[in-house]
């Protein structure tokens, strides 16, 4: 018996494969046929590598915006590859795991003598710097240097430098501070003395982020150029400044200098005696390592938004969402037209009469209001993510199977007047072998043509919503061209945010709609023959 | 044309329909706010406002009421309240309550910036806030569509005769690709492309709703000069948007229209006027536009759910200060009564242009039998 039912298991499972392969050779005969199969094909490969590359937590990561990596990017950055056609770019470079280039004990000899004359070799921008003058390095120093060159001629937006600590528990981490200052050497010479911080060590190894400051170099700057003008003037835009030479004496405007740029950071450790610090940091017991980014004007393969995220991760999770909403609802809608056209022709009476009804009153209700009125009470209530997105789904399937089922009762009635069907009942045949053997295999091809054709709805549907401010908090095309829009002043300028998104939303619509065809005129014929 | 007996009947039988759907319509709404507890925000409005009316009526100048009076009768007052709306009772016997307002539109605006997008200030009731909104947004959908009319109804049988050929293929790539992309993701791009690549349009299109006003204010006064620098300014920042959804919906138009006309053509009549030496011009005219009218009918009919949906999703991508933007201003401000009568008057003005499209079908083509 075992053995029975497993051969015909098989027997199915082979029948299914066959005719898979038969009709994707049939599908693929058609030019419309090939391209909707490359185009979905290329559209599940980018939602595998995506659900590979991706962290599971995207979709939070996407919404804290106040939090790296998203501030690490250029705001508004442009894709890097548009260098090719002209753009001047400024790319971002992250230096991590920088190497470190000098370590040494500083203590000057008479204890007013700062800066001690050792300090010059070690850091040779200390003095030559624009600045006020830095709190003495004393104790253990440590230096590390990157350069980075800045080919067009457009202004980096920032530099920013991530300090993150290891310690032991041998070490009192409040009681061991670290000071981070930072110089930037330009190609024209000029050094600017760009931060400065005290850090405890426990602060460090929950790891900070440090940005440039205006304030200790501006001063010395308006002074250097002979500028009219204030430090808050001048500090607006911090990165003009650091990035560029004034054009006018009231810095009204400035021309970026090109070439190559020394960034120097250098530790100093306090709070413990040099030779003790130096002993822990050999042994391993504290390690500091720094890593330094240079944020640029240009981020990935297709840029950043207004809030420094990555355009291109949006637009990768993106795929998956989108064929897992489009396909799920298309299947339910499908099959719940399927079954209750199937009942509404075959059995007909007060059935028939019910649904019939039912489908009357589905047809005429127009779904956008009725989307909205559920987006806005879910988002009231706090749902987000997958069960707000789940929600929406639900009511979208609620409401389009009225157009399956008329379909499907026509076809039903039809089929259920053949001879054939008559002879099946004259023998003795079940209703249910009937309809499994007879109606549905027969409806089944139109039906996933059907399918086929109500994938690219709900997505759509979806993406409307967004657009219309109801914000279900999951990255998905719709809700990046969404985000667009909230802050139309600048991003429809921004033709990396607004096409690449919308582009996938009309090749995936198009590539179901294009397929859905095929079928249907691989399925029609057979459909008139009977 | 004198409607027969029939075709009232059958007049009569969908307006039973629609009037079903649109019960049901309500009742679900109620079911939805109710089991998500939406509705005890708007009714907390209702209230807020009703208490808020009520104290300026006891405080007016003129009452000789102590402070503390009028503190315990608005107290009063508002348990009144919470009592005949049921905030003090489950959802399934409160939100019920809700329907009657709704329906004779009974809500106040909540946020000050909704009533703002057509011009208006809080206090006001939605009703007079949609019935500006509502004339701007049918006005825009009726100008695209008559538009395609006029372009796809006479283009759709000469593209028909000419099948095949590079412009029937043209027409039918132009159809599937604005048929894959949403309409107002085009507006997206005409905006990013017209506006600020080219500058040939306006970025913004905040200023409409103040130069609509004060087109009427010009007609009213007649003032002429004002009114035509009003009405190049309006014709100024509403080209892009009626030039968008022209183009976004003629594909769909044309393809209906030329799908339609196909089988109308190869039609014996016709094979035979035109063999009585008939000029294209005049057989088309004559005996093809007539009768391809109806079913192009049916097209817009069933596409007019989907097209309204993205109508007003574009309004709030051009800021078209119609249901649109009141939709996008009402859910990102939290305006709940808002949103309740926007669904509301979305799905009755649907379901009366469904109705009346279905009886200028009947009227079109005498032999349909719904």
């Amino acid at each position: 018996m075992t053995e029975r039912r497993r051969e015909v298991r098989e027997s199915i499972v082979r029948y299914l494969a066959r005719s898979l392969r038969s009709s994707f050779k049939e599908v693929w005969s058609y030019n419309l046929g090939k391209v909707s199969v490359l185009i979905i094909g290329f559209m599940v490969l980018a939602s595998i590598y995506s659900l590979l590359s991706l962290p599971p937590d995207f979709p939070q990561m996407w919404k804290a915006t106040d939090r790296p990596p998203w501030t690490l990017n250029p705001k508004q950055g442009y894709p890097v590859w548009v260098k090719y056609l002209g753009v001047p770019v400024a790319e971002t470079v992250s230096y991590e795991k920088v190497r470190l280039q000098e370590a040494r004990i500083v203590v000057p000899r008479d204890p007013r003598d700062c800066p001690p004359r050792d300090l010059d070799r070690v850091l040779p921008e200390f003095n030559k710097s624009l600045g006020l003058k830095p709190s003495c390095p004393l104790g253990y120093t440590e230096v590390y240097r990157v350069s980075y060159t800045l080919a067009g001629e457009v202004f980096p937006q920032d530099v920013v430098i991530v300090l993150k600590a290891m310690a032991s528990e041998k070490v009192n981490l409040t009681s061991v501070s670290v000071i981070p200052m930072v110089f930037t050497t330009r190609p024209d010479g000029v050094t600017l003395y760009t931060f400065e911080g005290k850090y405890t060590l426990e602060r460090l190894v929950a790891g900070i982020e440090i940005k440039m400051r205006c304030d200790l170099f501006a001063p010395r700057y308006i002074e250097y150029y002979r500028l009219n003008t204030t430090v808050d003037s001048l500090c607006t835009l911090l990165n003009r400044p650091i990035f560029g030479e004034p054009l006018d004496a009231r810095a009204s405007g400035f021309k970026p200098i090109t070439g190559e740029y020394q960034v120097t950071l250098a530790l100093l450790y306090t709070g413990v005696a040099p030779r003790d610090i130096e002993g822990l940091i050999r042994n391993g017991d504290v390690s500091v390592s720094p890593s330094i980014r240079v944020i640029g004007n240009s981020y990935g393969l297709l840029g950043t938004d207004t809030k420094g995220r990555d355009l291109f991760q949006g637009l990768l999770y993106g795929f998956p969402v989108a064929l897992i909403i489009g396909l799920s609802v298309a299947f339910a809608v499908v099959a719940i037209g399927l079954v209750l056209g199937v009942i509404s022709g075959y059995f007909g009476g007060r059935v028939d009469e019910v649904i019939q009804r039912l489908v009357d009153v589905i047809v005429n209700i127009p779904l956008l209001p009725l989307l909205v009125l559920v987006g806005v009470a879910i988002q009231t209530g706090g749902w987000t993510g997958w069960p707000a997105l789940t929600i929406i789904m639900a009511v979208l399937v609620a409401f389009s199977w009225g157009g399956v089922t008329i379909i499907v009762r026509s076809m039903t009635l039809s089929i259920k007047a053949e001879p054939y069907i008559e002879a099946a009942k004259a023998l003795g045949a079940s209703t249910w072998r009937i309809v499994f053997r007879h109606i549905i295999p027969q409806i089944v091809p139109y039906a996933t043509a059907v399918l086929v054709f109500s994938v690219p709805g709900a997505i759509i549907a979806e993406a409307g919503l967004s657009v219309l401010g109801i914000d279900h908090g999951l990255p998905t095309w719709g809700r990046i061209l969404a985000d667009a829009q909230a802050e139309r002043g600048v991003a429809y300028a921004m033709w990396w945010w607004v096409l690449p998104p919308g582009l996938m939303l009309g090749l995936f619509s198009f590539a179901f709609v294009a397929l859905g065809f095929t079928l249907e005129t691989i399925v029609e014929p057979r459909l008139r023959r009977r | 044309m004198p409607l027969d007996r029939r075709s009232l009947r059958i007049i009569g039988f969908r307006a039973v329909t629609l009037s079903v759907t649109l019960i049901l319509v309500l009742i679900m709404t109620a079911i939805i706010v109710g089991a998500t507890g939406y509705d005890r925000i708007i009714l907390d409005a209702v209230v807020r406002e009703e208490v808020r009316q009520y104290r300026e009526q006891l405080t007016r100048p003129g009452s000789e009421l102590p402070r503390e009076e009028v503190e315990r009768l608005v107290a009063e007052y508002r348990e009144y309240l919470i009592r005949t709306y049921g905030l003090d009772k489950p959802w399934y016997q409160r939100s019920l309550s809700l329907i009657p307002k709704v329906i004779v539109l009974d809500l106040h605006v909540s946020q000050p910036e909704v009533a703002g997008v057509v011009g208006l200030s809080t206090p006001v009731k939605v009703g007079d806030v949609i019935a500006v909104a509502l004339p701007r947004t049918i006005l825009m959908i009726t100008i695209a569509y008559a538009v395609s009319a006029m372009i796809a109804v006479p283009l759709g049988p000469f593209i028909a005769y000419r099948r095949g050929s590079t412009l029937d293929k043209g027409v039918i790539t132009y159809a599937a690709v604005t048929n894959a992309f949403p309409v107002w993701w085009i507006a997206m791009l005409a905006i990013a492309l017209a506006g600020f690549y080219l500058g040939v349009a306006p970025t913004s299109y905040r200023p409409i709703a103040k130069l609509i006003s004060d087109l009427t204010s010009n007609l009213l006064s007649l003032n002429m000069v004002g009114l035509i620098a009003v009405s190049r300014d309006i014709l100024y920042y509403s080209y892009l948007p009626i030039l968008v959804v022209t183009f976004a919906q003629l594909g769909g138009w044309l393809y209906s229209a030329r799908a339609v006309a196909i089988r109308v053509v190869s039609e014996d009549y016709v094979i035979a006027a035109k063999a009585r030496g008939l000029s294209e011009g005049r057989v088309v005219r004559r005996y093809v536009v007539r009768v391809i009218a109806g079913p192009i009918l049916t097209f817009v009919i069933l596409g007019l759910a989907g097209s309204i949906g993205g109508y007003i999703i574009t309004e709030t991508v051009f800021d078209w200060p119609g249901m649109g933007l009141l939709y996008y201003a009402s859910i990102t401000a939290g305006d709940s009564p808002m949103v309740l009568a926007l669904v509301y008057v979305t799905t009755l003005v649907y379901i009366a242009a469904r109705f009346i499209l279905e009886i200028l079908y009947i009227i079109l083509d005498p032999r349909v039998k719904l």
